[in-house]
């Protein structure tokens, strides 16, 4: 009930405004650590996607939610409540868009927000192993009770419950494109300058175990060290959205 | 909620992933406890001992920062953790119920100090219950989610596991809805005149009013020209000596 209306107040930015004509495909946008604030304009993202005739929604959730199930059903609300308001039918594809924490949030939404007709999925840095992730990170703690709370369960059985490389075999079958960096993620991994030991413990071993349960992936590497994305490589984004919402016509 | 294995977690060996305390710069008998609530949109788990933690020590009390989350919002898990949190202290300290406890928050941490005050009050606690400071808290959270275009989504995320609708959620987290079942202790509250985060008169200005039909001892310091959490040195001494005396008085 508490996302009953959802979109009685300011939930997500859209650029409904922007687009001329008809609305072809839905962008979900979830953003990184460190760029939380609230948009109210359109950026270069919001503006490339208009003319593409895609309606893009910047989500507000929120980032020590870490991808919970809170963040899921907001998620599909805000998605529900958009359709109705715009009039966008079940036939239009849905593309998740997350950098960071927020390509987390894709990955977990994915698996459940059952009513979003996925195109697919565009992941630039996702945490992918939460165990992992918090032994590298020990305050990272913190923002797991924060998120899981409410799960009537022990922390580290609610920490599993959530973290992505666990529920691989409850992925849809949709199309799946990394980005990552060629540069180690300093701010995640502070001590770790290592391509290599990132790619191995939040990376490689996720799109592996994908791969081994028949997902679709692809990976590309760009020159950058972490989320928020460069707005470069987020344009490189924008156009693999694109064109999975053409069903890959350019 | 305290009690339920996830709250386990936080224990007398993890509790430093879950909140900032100053007990290593404490010599001798803890004389009382303080809370440190912070504001919306920052939750630093990394914080550095500071003057405040330094000015409390000096005094024997025992202050703790609590990593609830940025957008925590006073929500019923939010309190259990200070709940619990506050068992592991006691715990660890061997605290209890002769020992003072003052609430202090801001912003929304002032606001949360006006819930964690009625619930401590209403459920109960394992320290002694003496005072609550509040800095520009936030005091009618109706009125501040429909003036403020930012705030709706935090609530939506805060209360998200709430089996009510959006409104009840609001109005079981309103301090100005609950107001009756403040408890009669010392309360002091700052509120600034400019207060760039919401009009101070539609919140503590309709609040302490409200508050004083329950409690017969709140003092209200309305500072002109002063900002959003912005005290100067001369009207912090005074709230953090309302906080030292207090403790002190009940030791």
């Amino acid at each position: 009930m508490i996302f009953d209306n959802i979109l009685r107040g300011n939930i997500a930015y859209t650029n409904r405004d922007l687009i001329k004509g008809e609305i072809k495909g839905v962008c979900l946008y979830f953003h990184a650590f460190g760029d939380e604030d609230l948009i109210y304009a359109p950026r270069p993202l919001e503006n490339y996607l208009a003319k593409k005739g895609i309606l893009s929604a910047y989500v507000f959730f929120d980032v020590w939610q870490f991808g919970s199930d809170i963040t899921a059903k907001t998620v599909d609300a805000v998605y529900n409540g958009l359709c109705e308001k715009f009039g966008i039918g079940r036939n239009i594809p849905t593309v998740l868009f997350g950098e960071g924490v927020g390509a987390t949030v894709a990955l977990n939404c994915a698996r459940m927000t059952a009513s979003i007709p996925l195109a697919g999925a565009v992941l630039a840095c996702p945490v992918t192993d939460f165990r992992a992730h918090s032994e590298v990170r020990g305050d990272i703690d913190a923002v797991y009770f924060t998120a899981f709370r409410h799960l009537d369960t022990d922390f580290n059985c609610a920490v599993d419950s959530m973290s992505p490389i666990l529920h691989i075999n409850e992925m849809p079958d949709i199309p799946y494109r990394f980005i990552l960096p060629d540069k180690a993620d300093s701010r995640v991994y502070p001590d770790k300058f290592d391509r290599g030991i990132v790619a191995d413990e939040q990376y490689d071993r996720y799109i592996a175990k994908m791969g081994e349960h028949g997902l679709d992936t692809v990976v590309e590497t760009y020159d950058f060290c972490n989320c928020p994305m460069p707005e470069d490589i987020r344009q490189i984004a924008a156009d693999i959205i694109s064109d999975m919402l053409s069903g890959g016509k350019k | 909620m305290k009690n339920s294995e996830f709250y386990k977690i936080i224990n007398a060996e993890t509790i430093d992933r879950f909140a900032h305390t100053n007990a290593e710069l404490i010599n001798g008998r803890i004389k009382g406890v303080v809370t440190r609530f912070h504001g919306y949109g920052g939750c630093n788990t990394s914080l550095p001992i500071d003057e405040l933690d330094k000015f409390f020590a000096e005094h024997n009390i025992l202050s703790f920062y609590p990593f609830y989350g940025p957008w925590a919002w006073a929500s019923d898990a939010c309190l259990a953790m200070i709940d619990r949190i506050i068992d592991v202290l006691c715990e660890i300290h061997g605290l209890d119920g002769t020992t003072p406890l003052v609430i202090h928050g801001q912003s929304m941490g002032g606001m949360t100090s006006l819930l964690y005050t009625r619930h401590a009050a209403v459920c109960g606690s394992p320290l002694k219950l003496v005072g609550c400071a509040a800095d520009c808290p936030v005091c009618d959270l109706d009125i501040l989610w429909k003036t403020r275009r930012d705030i709706f989504s935090s609530l939506i995320a805060a209360y998200g596991h709430y089996d009510c609708s959006f409104d009840e959620a609001v109005r079981r987290t309103n301090p100005l809805a609950l107001v009756a079942d403040m408890p009669d202790i010392p309360y002091y509250i700052v509120q600034g005149e400019l207060d760039g985060e919401f009009n101070p008169l539609e919140q503590s200005g309709v609040f302490v009013p409200e508050l004083k039909k329950y409690a017969g001892d709140v003092y209200y310091e309305f500072v002109p020209g002063m900002a959003h959490c912005s005290m100067t040195q001369e009207i912090a001494s005074r709230y953090f000596d309302f906080i030292v005396k207090t403790i002190e008085r009940n030791a």
